[in-house]
C-alpha cells in the first residue's frame, strides 16, 4: 500500500489519472483554504470549508509522512522521525496551526504559508526552482554584497545624523528603502553630507539591487531555449521518416 | 461518471482489497462511536476499526482509517480542532502492530502488552488535549463523572482528569481490541496480510 500511495504522490510519468486528480484535489484544497482571508468577517461556510481543506491538506501530509523512508537517505525508523524536521513538512505544519487552535487568532497569517502547499503540484515552478539554483552562487554574491552595502550606508548614517535616526534599525530601515527605491519618506537625512551620502547611496544601491533581476531574466531565457531545444530534438524525426517523407516527396514530383 | 469507472478498471485485485477492508472498518468505528454515544456507555468505541485495518492490513491502512473517521467527527460534531484527537487514534494505530509477530500472526502476549500500550498513551494524550482544549471537561459522560469523583477525592485538576480518561480507556481499549481481534479472526486469511495481490 505504501509504495502505491508513494507512486501517487510522486511518480509523475507512471501515475495516470490518479496521480493528476490527486495533485488537482490538493492543489485546490490550498488554493480554496486561503479564500476566508480575503474576507474581514467570519462567515459560518467557512468553518465547513476550513475543516474540509485542513483534512485534504492534513492527509497529504501524512500520505507523505507514512512514505518518507522511501525518498529519505536514512533507515525506516529515523526516516520517520526526521519527516517532521523537513523544510516542506514543517511549513504544512506552521499553515495548519492556526486552525488546529494552537495558535491565536493573530498568527491567522500563518494559513497564507498554504499557498506553498500548490508548489510540488505546479509545472512552472520548477522552471523557476532550476533557474534559481543553477543561479544559486551568483545571486548569493549580490545578496552579501546588498546587505554589505545596507549596512555599510545605515552605519554611516546613524553616525553622520544621530538626531535623526533614534536607533541602528531605523537606520537600516531607511538603508532599505532607499536602496530599494522604493523612499516612503517618513525619515530622510536632513544635514548636507546626510544628503550627499544619501545620493550616492541611491544611485550605487539602485545598480546593486538591478543586478539579481537581469542574472534571473538571463536565467530564464536559458532555461526557456534548453525547453524548446529539448522539445525541438524530441519532435524531430527519425531517418527512416525523413527517407520515407523525401520518397513520398520524389514520388509526387 | 465514466472517470469514475475508469478509476475502479485501474485499481489492482489488492487495491480493491484494501479499499473494501479500509472502508468497512471506518463505517464499523463510525457505528460502534455513535451507539457508544446514544446508549451512554462509560466507551468511546471509536478506534476498533483502526485497530482492524493495521492487524487485517497494516499500520499505514490504521492511520487513514482513523484520520477518516476523525474526518467525520469534525465535519458532523466539534469542527477543525477535533484534528489534534487524530494523535489518539494514530498512537492505537501505530501501536496495534506490535499484536502482530515476524510471521503476521496475532500473539496473546503481544496483544496484552499492545493493549496496555494504548490504553496508556491514548489516556495521556486525551487528558493533555481534553486539558488545553476544554480545561478537563470531556463529551463523554462518564469521563466527567469519574473526573468530579476524583476532584471530591481531593485529586488536582488534572490528575482528576487523567484518572477520568484513564477509567473510560480501560474497557474502551479492551472491547476496543477485543472487536478488532475478533474481526481478524472473522477475515478469510486470504484477505489478511499486506500486498497479497497474488493471491487474489
Amino acid at each position: 500500500m505504501r509504495k502505491t500511495i508513494y507512486s501517487l504522490i510522486f511518480y509523475k510519468d507512471s501515475r495516470g489519472l490518479t496521480g493528476r486528480i490527486y495533485d488537482f484535489i490538493v492543489g485546490a484544497a490550498a488554493l480554496i483554504s486561503i479564500i476566508p482571508l480575503l474576507f474581514k468577517t467570519w462567515y459560518p461556510f467557512f468553518d465547513k470549508l476550513e475543516t474540509f481543506t485542513l483534512y485534504i491538506l492534513f492527509l497529504d501530509y501524512i500520505l507523505r509522512w507514512i512514505v518518507h523512508d522511501f525518498r529519505s537517505r536514512y533507515g525506516k525508523p529515523r526516516a520517520f522521525l526526521v519527516y517532521p524536521f523537513t523544510p516542506m513538512a514543517v511549513i504544512s505544519l506552521l499553515c495548519m496551526l492556526p486552525s488546529l487552535g494552537f495558535l491565536d487568532q493573530n498568527f491567522r497569517i500563518l494559513r497564507m504559508f498554504r499557498i506553498f502547499r500548490m508548489i510540488p503540484y505546479m509545472r512552472t515552478f520548477d522552471m523557476v526552482a532550476r533557474v534559481f539554483k543553477r543561479e544559486k552562487k551568483t545571486l548569493l554574491s549580490v545578496l552579501y554584497i546588498a546587505l554589505g552595502y545596507i549596512f555599510i550606508s545605515a552605519l554611516v548614517m546613524f553616525v553622520n545624523e544621530p538626531e535623526t535616526f533614534n536607533t541602528f534599525y531605523d537606520a537600516i530601515y531607511w538603508a532599505t528603502i532607499t536602496l530599494t527605491a522604493v523612499g516612503y519618506g517618513d525619515i530622510y537625512p536632513v544635514t548636507n553630507i546626510g544628503k550627499f551620502i544619501s545620493m550616492l547611496s541611491s544611485i550605487f544601491g539602485i545598480a546593486i539591487i538591478a543586478l539579481p533581476a537581469g542574472i534571473v531574466t538571463a536565467g530564464f531565457m536559458e532555461e526557456i531555449n534548453s525547453t524548446v531545444r529539448d522539445s525541438d530534438e524530441n519532435d524531430k524525426p527519425e531517418v527512416s521518416d525523413i527517407t520515407e517523407a523525401e520518397a513520398e516527396v520524389d514520388k509526387n514530383e | 461518471m465514466s472517470k469514475i469507472k475508469r478509476l475502479l478498471g485501474q485499481m489492482t485485485l489488492n487495491q480493491k482489497r484494501y479499499a473494501i477492508i479500509m472502508l468497512i472498518c471506518v463505517m464499523i468505528n463510525l457505528i460502534l462511536a455513535e451507539v457508544a454515544t446514544r446508549a451512554n456507555m462509560p466507551l468511546w468505541l471509536d478506534v476498533p476499526g483502526t485497530i482492524a485495518a493495521t492487524i487485517i492490513l497494516e499500520p499505514a491502512a490504521g492511520l487513514i482509517v482513523g484520520l477518516i473517521n476523525n474526518f467525520f467527527q469534525a465535519i458532523f460534531i466539534n469542527g477543525p480542532t477535533t484534528l489534534v484527537y487524530y494523535s489518539v487514534s494514530a498512537a492505537a494505530a501505530l501501536l496495534a502492530a506490535l499484536m502482530l509477530d515476524e510471521s503476521g500472526r496475532l500473539k496473546l502476549g503481544r496483544i496484552i502488552v499492545s493493549a496496555l500500550l494504548i490504553i496508556i498513551v491514548s489516556t495521556l494524550l486525551s487528558a493533555l488535549l481534553k486539558h488545553w482544549q476544554s480545561g478537563g471537561v470531556s463529551d463523554n459522560f462518564w469521563e466527567n463523572y469519574f473526573s468530579i469523583l476524583a476532584v471530591s477525592k481531593g485529586a488536582g485538576a488534572f490528575l482528576s482528569s487523567c484518572i477520568g480518561t484513564l477509567l473510560v480507556k480501560i474497557p474502551d481499549t479492551i472491547v476496543s481490541v477485543f472487536l478488532a481481534v475478533v474481526m481478524y479472526k472473522i477475515t478469510p486469511e486470504k484477505y489478511r496480510g499486506r500486498d497479497k495481490c497474488q493471491l487474489l
